[in-house]
């Protein structure tokens, strides 16, 4: 088993400032609060939650787009915000990412040829020639035409636009690649697609994904293990199977039973979980899942919750776990 | 079913052979193309189909809100309590959108203004057509903020949108549609941009309420997880034209149009381990440039000769389980 990318007990406090000229931080919205979990070379880690939970601050700092206010994110035994120049930009190279809107992350004044080869232009020392080379491969590898090379982003529909920020990601061969929600504006004839293309592409080239999606389904269908988050906390993490067939975090049941499977029987049979999620600027004392848990004890109240180790790499942070 | 004129029996809703186009640079876009459906009161009816499949356009032409001068409801009907809503003027139909119909959009922000507190844009269209003013209109306001669940109403009364969650934003949305206490409600993806478990309060909501109003509601979604949950019937959707027309427990169990049957069969389900998706090929048709068959038919593995060539009706079964295939099953 070799970790790829490590979070050890990462924070990212937001500070709330006031005051005009003299800003004081008068609170923190505590985006990420003490997360821990490790992605495996050639494996997919899922992130699921709902939103506000820091999902997406998480994939900023696995891309080194934000830096942590405590703890540590390793990348390949190193740590990730100590790097050397050189260094740094080896792990852009090898850190690639793939986000939710196409339309917005493709320049529209730029043709596919320049978005694809942009990224070995900066990086690598390459000719025209060689560049174009490498855009072609990583455009069939993605499965669109030769000729798309010369178009522009505007001129391909929703999905295959996604393929060509794949194919941006996969240009300068990368080891893991950053999924936010890339396949959560598709639709889902084409989110089908998209989701096999990504496989195959794992398999071939050995590609480890940080996956992050609201989407259950996805999530099951996708990853090899997977956290699922509460207010800037993974509240249960370990191999996908066993977090969905054996729940143990209230809030993992809540999430999974409130989700609604295309089947109408099961769908009538999903189940609501009162309350609103509490603000992570003013986040209660104790268990933050405690306001809206329907096994909260006395407990849950006055003490946060440890992680458990529930054996096979399945933790969960709950006092009744 | 409602009797009009103690003899003909008829539907709350009866939209018939609806076309609705637009005016592009590329030529005339058939974003409607011929769809027919019934609504009764009381019932939900989900319309289903990916983004371009003309589910939107099919409620802005029912609201009368197809962006002009672009767009136009080329032919059709569209019966609505009696009254033909095509020849309607601009004016006639907003008496009708603030009383008897109503519509909720997707981004709550959208519908929201920014600039006016929360009880004053839920009362507005009370004090328009109903003209209500002081403690009673703060009442009924109070009521419908507690009719949608919104927990400490009289705070939220005087709060601003952007002080809101967004699921608290769309059932502030919701309470607006419901004020003048309308017959049919339209929603169009009004739970994408919510979280599983904010939605699925949101759709009980929507339950409890037509239990109690006997209100009609037409669902637009990409979501058949959310049809599943919501809806009596389904039309599955496709470059304009519904291909697919049936109780929700049928069209699960027995999809007869091969594009509904993909569609099924490419949705992750969370209660099932991992497998292989099954995709649909292809991707969906340019609506300037329709092929003359069926619109599938290029994404279609039993396609032939005749469905290249012959698009297929909407045909009417005994069971209602209506669909548009030369080869269903």
């Amino acid at each position: 088993m070799s970790d790829l990318l490590t979070f050890n007990a990462v924070q990212r406090y937001f500070p709330v400032t006031k005051g005009v000229l003299r800003r004081t931080a008068v609170a923190h919205v505590r985006a990420v609060d003490g997360v821990s979990f490790s992605v495996e070379a050639g494996k997919t880690f899922a992130l699921v939650g709902e939103s506000g939970c820091g999902k997406t601050t998480i994939a900023k700092l696995a891309l080194r787009l934000d830096t942590p206010t405590g703890g540590q994110i390793r990348f390949r035994d190193r740590d990730a915000f100590a790097l050397e120049p050189e260094e740094q930009r080896e792990f852009r190279a090898n850190v690639q990412a793939v986000f939710q809107d196409p339309t917005s992350s493709l320049n529209p004044r730029h043709r596919v040829s320049t978005i694809v080869t942009e990224p070995l232009v900066i990086n690598r020392n390459v000719t025209k020639a060689e560049a174009r080379k490498a855009a072609m491969e990583a455009l069939a590898e993605v499965g669109l035409p030769e000729n798309a090379i010369d178009r522009f982003p505007h001129e391909f529909s929703g999905g295959q636009r996604q393929r060509i920020a794949i194919a941006r990601a996969l240009v300068l061969k990368p080891s893991l690649i950053v999924l936010d929600e890339a396949v959560s504006a598709l639709d889902v004839s084409i989110q089908a697609q998209v989701v096999n293309l990504l496989a195959g592409l794992q398999r071939k080239h050995d590609l480890a994904y940080l996956f992050i999606a609201h989407n259950l389904g996805i999530v099951r269908q996708t990853s090899d293990r997977v956290g699922v988050m509460y207010l800037g906390r993974i509240v249960e993490q370990g191999p996908t199977d066993a977090v969905f067939s054996k729940q143990a975090h209230p809030y993992t049941r809540a999430l999974i039973g409130a989700s609604l499977p295309p089947n109408p029987v099961a769908a009538r049979a999903a189940k609501i979980i009162q309350g609103e999620v509490p603000s992570a600027i003013d986040l209660p004392k104790g268990c933050r899942f405690a306001s809206r848990c329907p096994m909260a004890a006395e407990i849950c109240g006055q003490i946060d919750p440890p992680e458990k180790d529930l054996g096979g790499g399945h933790k969960a942070a709950c006092h009744f776990a | 079913m409602v009797l009009i004129q103690g003899k003909r029996l008829a539907h709350l809703l009866e939209v018939r052979d609806l076309k609705t186009q637009f005016d592009t640079r590329w030529g005339v876009l058939k974003a409607v193309d011929g769809v027919s459906f019934d609504l009764d009161a009381g019932e939900t009816l989900g319309i289903v189909g990916e983004s371009g499949s003309g589910k939107s356009i099919t409620a802005m032409s029912i609201v009368g809100l197809v962006p002009s001068p672009a767009g136009r409801i080329e032919s059709g009907s569209i019966t609505f309590d009696g009254e033909d809503l095509v020849k309607k003027s601009q004016d006639e139909l907003r008496e009708i959108r603030g009383t008897k119909l109503a519509m909720v959009l997707q981004d709550p922000m959208a519908s929201l203004n920014p600039m006016f507190r929360i009880g004053d844009q839920v009362g507005e269209g009370l004090m328009v057509h109903r003209g209500m003013r002081g403690a009673a209109l703060r009442d009924k306001v109070l009521g419908l903020l507690r009719a949608m669940r919104i927990p400490s109403p009289e705070a939220r009364m005087s709060a601003w949108p952007h002080q809101l969650s967004g699921g608290m934003r769309q059932r502030v949305v919701g309470a607006i549609g419901i004020s003048c206490e309308p017959k049919l409600l339209i929603a169009d993806e009004p739970t994408s941009a919510l979280d599983a478990t904010i939605q699925l309060q949101y759709l009980t909501l929507l339950q409890e309420l037509q239990e109690r109003t006997g209100l009609a509601i037409i669902f637009i979604t990409h979501d058949f997880g959310v049809v599943a949950r919501l809806c009596h019937r389904a039309a599955v959707m496709y470059a304009g034209r519904i291909v697919e027309l049936a109780k929700v427990d049928d069209i699960f169990a027995r999809p007869r149009h091969p594009y509904t049957q993909g569609l099924l069969a490419s949705i992750p389900d969370p209660t099932r381990p991992a497998g292989r998706l099954s995709a649909i090929p292809g991707q969906p048709p340019e609506l300037h440039r329709l092929p003359p068959g069926c619109p599938f038919a290029p994404r279609c593995a039993k396609a032939d000769a005749r469905c290249i060539a012959e698009r297929p009706p909407l045909e009417a079964s005994a069971e209602r389980h209506d669909v548009a295939c030369w080869h269903p099953d």
